[in-house]
């Protein structure tokens, strides 16, 4: 279990973490999002002890893990870099790692893993050698190599390919609901959050500015959007002056024969009348779900505003 | 398994794949043998101005602790450098773990290309002389037990201040060590190679002094942090 309590990061003048609490429990895949500078990669570093908080407490099982570093052996961890050694192969590396933080039974973990990551037949080439992809899946097999119970990622898909990609978020719930792992997420990818996380927190310069479950948070943000598919031959422009006549209409978003009118909060769309009042022909009106990328853009707007 | 021991084979095992590192310094650590090998069997001007005591006795230090430069940056601070350093320290073993294992390995692998650099130094200088070279006791005895202590007291020193600055105060800091090195091993080392005669007393003063440091670089790791890694990451 990871508890952040009144967290704190101060880097001179500078305030990296501004007094952030959070929870995140066993078996839960928890999102963190943010801009570049959002304090993502702080939160997770004050977490694995890599730094000392200024005020507040990062702890982990109860304990700050800087003060505990045999608990480290059930922490897994995917940084922002892969942790690997270019001059040494994939299995001397996973190897060290094995080594360090004393996995018995080595020789099955490792051949194991290296058959599900399909790194088998690249096993003994240098690191160096290998492209982005297969470092990322590398990289991936050595944070989970020890079975931890808890796992931190920063970005894990970033810079992969669509298919591994998909294999590392298949892996992340598998670890989550087959072995009970709490899986810490920073990520950029809102659609990676969105399909493997239940929780998110969204930080903005350094502070909490949302921390919920998915459901939730599109609950209490919504905005209410619909799409209007016209008829063909109908002209967008036309549709967006007819929408922008509406009340409570917030944006509009033509592209090309569909048109998409977000409205304020609580308002109860209904532009067709409208529409066939001022005679434009509609093929389709329907009420569009919000994606978790609409939530935290919202979100973080509102922030902004404020 | 001792964490410091496991890293230190690990650390051994990358240097010695690193083969363009490795084979650059052991090419310097034979041109010096060559060259002072030369002097020390060179008829004219030069014949007699250097001691073989002399010469195994200083060049062997500085060998060493030039080849322990050249190899640290690739342990210590590469590792900063790339990163990589988060991930190991994110691991159980503990930060004095850590530059235990890899003072080891840098130490391990600086030792045996100056020692090896000495064996050529005294073979080419027997067979220029056609006679066998032998080095006195205590010249031996700081070969043997002097020289690693004292390669390792300068790696363990080094390493601490690669981990501990940042990039700008690291290059400025190689390039301060560099140019005595250098300097010493090119020039000095030929003055320093006329004391004729290397007593017990020498010997002791060395080891003494070699193991002052290491106590000291054992001592100041007391007050580094992770947080100062981090924070002086490239």
């Amino acid at each position: 279990m990871i508890e952040v309590k009144n967290l704190t990061k101060k880097f001179k003048e500078t305030v990296a973490v501004d007094n952030i609490n959070f929870e995140v429990k066993s078996g839960e895949v928890f999102g963190c999002l943010g801009h570049n500078g959002a304090g993502k990669t702080t939160t997770i570093r004050l977490i694995l002890g890599l730094l000392q908080p200024t005020e507040g407490k990062a702890l982990v099982w109860g304990k700050p893990l800087s003060q505990h570093p045999d608990l480290r052996c059930k922490v897994g961890v995917l940084l922002e870099n892969d942790g690997l050694y270019e001059n040494l192969t994939g299995v001397q590396n996973l190897n060290y790692y094995a080594s360090l933080y004393d996995v018995t039974s080595k020789e099955e973990q490792i051949t194991g893993l290296l058959d599900f990551t399909g790194l088998a037949n690249r096993c003994n080439d240098k690191v160096g050698t290998y492209s982005r992809g297969m470092r990322r899946k590398l990289g991936l097999a050595r944070a989970i190599l020890h079975k931890p119970s808890v796992l931190l990622l920063d970005e894990p898909s970033a810079g992969l390919d669509p298919e591994v990609q998909k294999m590392v978020r298949d892996l992340i719930l598998n670890l989550a609901k087959e072995y009970n792992m709490l899986i810490f997420l920073n990520s950029h990818d809102l659609d990676e959050v969105e399909r493997i996380c239940s929780r998110v927190v969204i930080l903005q310069r350094g502070k909490v500015v949302a921390c919920d479950s998915l459901v939730n948070l599109r609950r209490q943000s919504s905005e209410p959007a619909v799409e209007i598919t016209l008829a063909a031959g109908q002209p967008p422009q036309k549709a967006v002056d007819v929408l922008s006549t509406l009340d409570r209409v917030n944006r509009i978003v033509p592209d090309g024969n569909r048109v998409t009118v977000t409205f304020e909060k609580h308002a109860a769309p209904d532009p067709l009348p409208a529409l066939i009042g001022a005679g434009i022909k509609v093929e389709e009106v329907k009420k569009l779900r919000r994606s978790l990328e609409d939530v935290y853009l919202e979100i973080i707007h509102r922030e902004e505003k404020q | 398994m001792n964490r410091s021991y496991i890293i230190a084979r690990k650390e051994f095992k990358e240097l010695l794949a690193n083969r363009s590192t490795l084979l650059t310094s052991l090419g310097v650590a034979l041109f010096f043998a060559i060259v002072y090998s030369m002097s020390l069997t060179a008829e004219g001007s030069v014949a007699g101005l250097i001691s073989v005591d002399g010469t195994l006795f200083f060049l062997s230090i500085m060998l060493g602790v030039f080849m322990a430069y050249s190899l640290t940056g690739h342990v210590f601070y590469k590792e900063k450098t790339d990163r990589i350093i988060e991930t190991l320290l994110s691991s159980p073993a503990t930060l004095r773990q850590i530059w235990l294992g890899k003072t080891l390995a840098v130490t391990l692998v600086a030792y045996i290309m100056a020692l090896t650099a000495m064996l050529v130094l005294i073979t080419i200088a027997s067979i220029r002389s056609q006679s066998f070279i032998l080095p006195g006791a205590p010249v031996l005895f700081h070969m043997i037990i002097a020289v690693p202590v004292f390669i390792g007291a300068f790696v363990g020193l080094n390493g601490l201040a690669q981990m501990a600055l940042g990039m700008k105060e690291n290059r400025l800091l190689g390039f301060l060590i560099f140019i005595p090195l250098f300097a010493g091993l090119y020039g000095m080392g030929f003055s320093l190679g006329a004391v004729t005669s290397i007593t017990w007393v020498y010997t002791g003063l060395v080891l003494l002094a070699a193991v002052l440091l290491i106590s000291l670089a054992a001592f100041l790791v007391r007050f580094l942090s992770t947080e100062r890694i981090v924070t002086t990451l490239g």
